[in-house]
């Protein structure tokens, strides 16, 4: 058992009901989770990650497979003796309590003396900037505020995990954007693991420090977000994570910088070498629409060329919908920089090409 | 002040007396058909009482004494009434120990009927209220058939070969109360029961992952949350148990008198009327002082938090 690991997920399956009703909303997973990582379960809804941070949490036991937290079996133990808080999606504040009484709540289930509760609660208000706010009822405060006061609540009794199940989901973009902000800083601050739960993308790749995409109840990929958005283990990975143009193309043989691809019409272009593909094999080419380069189309010959179908202008950038030829298209992604001396418009025939190293081959 | 807030003021107004007006058929019937009766009964409870039953129209405050109070019928002095107080004690305690059991075997009916699924909900609701389909009176006797020396209970216990000899159950201050709990549970189980719907299960989720044992949930979580429905259940069957009279009178077999039975004898073989009002309304003066006193112990924790 490595000490680095928090917790670890050792081939969990959760079924809910039985029968021919039954849902396999965990299956067979198998995962690490490192001492002071940002950990993130990415997923579409219904993809198991509530699920398996349920069965962390302890609300719920696993068919087969254990959870093991700093290399003791917790599997059984019910939630009340796992040293691991959540923080939930919809905060579950005690109605009937102030704020630093929702705070000291778990420090005083453990039983602590007042003069150790009080400090600590202390300390929890100023984390989280609400020490105006201590003896305010709850049903008081606005949606992040009380979002803070339940994550003041899960830090409050030092654990040694805690999960966060989609705790922004809640609140407005503003305040979702400064929120992942004091998360980090929290995370940062305390030295506490943290199991983030989201369907956003975006939210999972600027805090994470890795990502667990899942699916079906099954693990896709784990990694970072780098290597997760760059590398992804398959079409479901990457169209969940950003956006992607798939290429359906056949190897036609080698080339000097790698392998030489075919478009089902006929055109060809460059591929990363590999090992696993010889000529006549038919693979998946994905490559990100920031990554496809455009020009107006010139007169010489050669490289892919196509029509522009569809512009969406979207401040930063403009997004092109170029047409190859029939069925195939790629989603372009330029940058509105000034000093580009063209301007395209719908119908205009523009050459594409298609870095070599942003190119990646894709299981389905 | 400009027109603005008058106007707010006179629309606001005329919308009370729209309440008002919406309200008046109750408070016609609260006016005639309870504040009428009643101080039928408290002029009553000033008059002397007549040879046959009925009253005397001759002013008189000797009911009145003869509530706390006891005349010596040699030197006419004045003595605690022990019986009298006794009874009202008797009473409480009786109605007290009702609300208790309600509560211990309301509160987990509550509980399980609140955490079935949607649908079946409604069904065990349903089956809650099917004692409310027959008499009081006949559930009543209902009772004493089961537990009655040749009852059911006693027979299948000596059938069994358990005991030798039946078991006195009836007339007994146990057989009271389980015929009480019987009848007033369900005036829990709802009103508990609405409330334990409403509670957000997270909330339980979240206490348990703080920490808190199952009991400390209930203690902690649960039972501060449901208050409001406990509190209203308890005036439910505090009230109406205060005043019984069937129960301590069929299945206690008159043995102990309860102020309900104390007040039926007055009005009939005591030929008492005015001593049955005064009693009367002792008894409404202590259900308001118990209710005030309540109220204001268990909206306490609830105020001090908004």
């Amino acid at each position: 058992m490595a000490p680095n690991n928090a917790v670890e997920i050792w081939r969990v399956t959760k079924i809910y009901g039985s029968g021919d009703g039954a849902v396999t909303a965990v299956n067979d997973v198998t995962l690490n989770i490192g001492t002071n990582e940002f950990f993130t379960l990415l997923g579409p809804s219904g993809c198991g990650k509530t699920s398996l941070l349920r069965l962390i949490a302890g609300f719920e036991y696993p068919a087969s497979g254990d959870i093991i937290l700093d290399g003791e079996t917790i599997t059984a133990t019910p939630p009340y003796k796992r040293p691991i808080n959540t923080v939930f999606q919809s905060y579950a504040l005690f109605p009937h309590m102030t704020v630093a009484e929702n705070i000291g709540f778990g420090l005083k289930m453990l039983d602590l003396p007042k003069a150790e509760i009080e400090p600590r609660v202390a300390e929890m208000l100023r984390l989280v900037r609400m020490e105006a706010l201590a003896s305010r009822p709850v049903s008081k405060l606005s949606g992040g505020q009380q979002q803070r006061v339940a994550l003041a609540r899960a830090l409050a009794p030092c654990p040694k995990v805690l999960l966060l199940d989609e705790p922004l989901s809640a609140l407005d973009y503003k305040l979702r954007k400064e929120m992942q902000v004091e998360l980090k800083r929290l995370q940062a601050e305390t030295g506490v693991t943290f199991i983030f739960v989201t369907h956003d993308q975006e939210e999972a790749l600027t805090m994470s420090d890795r990502i667990a995409v899942m699916s079906g109840g099954k693990l896709l990929q784990v990694g970072g977000p780098r290597e997760i958005y760059n590398h992804p283990a398959n079409r479901f990975v990457a169209s969940f994570i950003g956006e992607a143009n798939f290429l359906d193309v056949t190897v036609t043989g080698e080339t000097g910088e790698g392998l030489s691809l075919a478009l089902a019409s006929g055109e060809t272009f460059t591929g990363p070498a590999s090992d696993e593909l010889s000529a006549g094999a038919k693979v998946t080419a994905m490559i990100r629409p920031e990554h496809v380069r455009l020009q107006p189309a010139s007169g010489e010959a050669g490289g892919l060329t196509g029509t522009i179908e569809n512009i969406a202008y979207i401040g930063t950038d403009t997004y092109y919908h170029v047409v190859i030829s029939q069925g195939q298209a790629l989603s372009v992604r330029l940058q509105n920089r000034p000093e580009d001396g063209f301007t395209l418009e719908t119908g205009d025939r523009v050459s594409l090409s298609l870095p070599v190293s942003a190119l990646r081959y894709l299981k389905d | 002040m400009s027109a603005a807030p008058d106007l707010i003021t006179l629309n606001h107004r005329r919308d009370i007396r729209n309440r008002w007006l919406l309200s008046l058929p109750a408070l016609l019937i609260i006016l005639l058909a309870a504040t009428g009766p009643l101080l039928i009964v408290l002029i009553y409870s000033f008059l002397t009482p007549g040879d046959y039953g009925d009253v005397k129209w001759l002013f008189s405050t000797d009911a009145w004494v003869n509530v706390l109070f006891q005349r010596d019928i040699f030197d006419d002095t004045l003595s605690l009434a022990d019986a009298h107080i006794s009874i009202f004690l008797r009473s409480i305690n009786l109605s007290v120990m009702t609300t208790i059991a309600t509560v211990v075997f309301g509160f987990p009916t509550a509980w399980f009927i609140a955490t079935r699924p949607a649908r079946t909900r409604e069904l065990w609701l349903f089956l809650i209220t099917i004692p409310f389909w027959t008499n009081i009176l006949i559930r009543t006797f209902a009772m004493l058939e089961v537990i009655r020396n040749e009852g059911l209970v006693n027979m299948l216990l000596i059938k069994a070969g358990i005991i030798n000899a039946p078991i006195q159950m009836l007339f007994t201050d146990g057989a009271v109360l389980a015929g009480m709990v019987y009848v007033y549970l369900p005036m829990m189980v709802l009103p508990v029961y609405a409330s334990l719907e409403k509670l957000d299960f997270r909330l339980v989720e979240a206490a348990y992952d703080l920490y808190a044992t199952p009991f400390r949930v209930l203690t902690k979580v649960i039972l501060p949350i449901v208050k409001p429905g406990v509190v209203a259940g308890s005036i439910l069957v505090f009230i109406p148990s205060l005043g019984a009279y069937v129960s301590p009178s069929i299945l206690g077999g008159g043995k102990n008198l309860m102020i309900g039975n104390l007040i039926g004898l007055q009005f009939g073989q005591g030929r008492n009327w005015p001593l049955g009002s005064a009693l009367s309304i002792s008894l409404m003066i202590v259900v308001m002082i118990a209710l005030l006193a309540y109220v204001r112990y268990a909206g306490k924790g609830a105020n001090a938090h908004g």
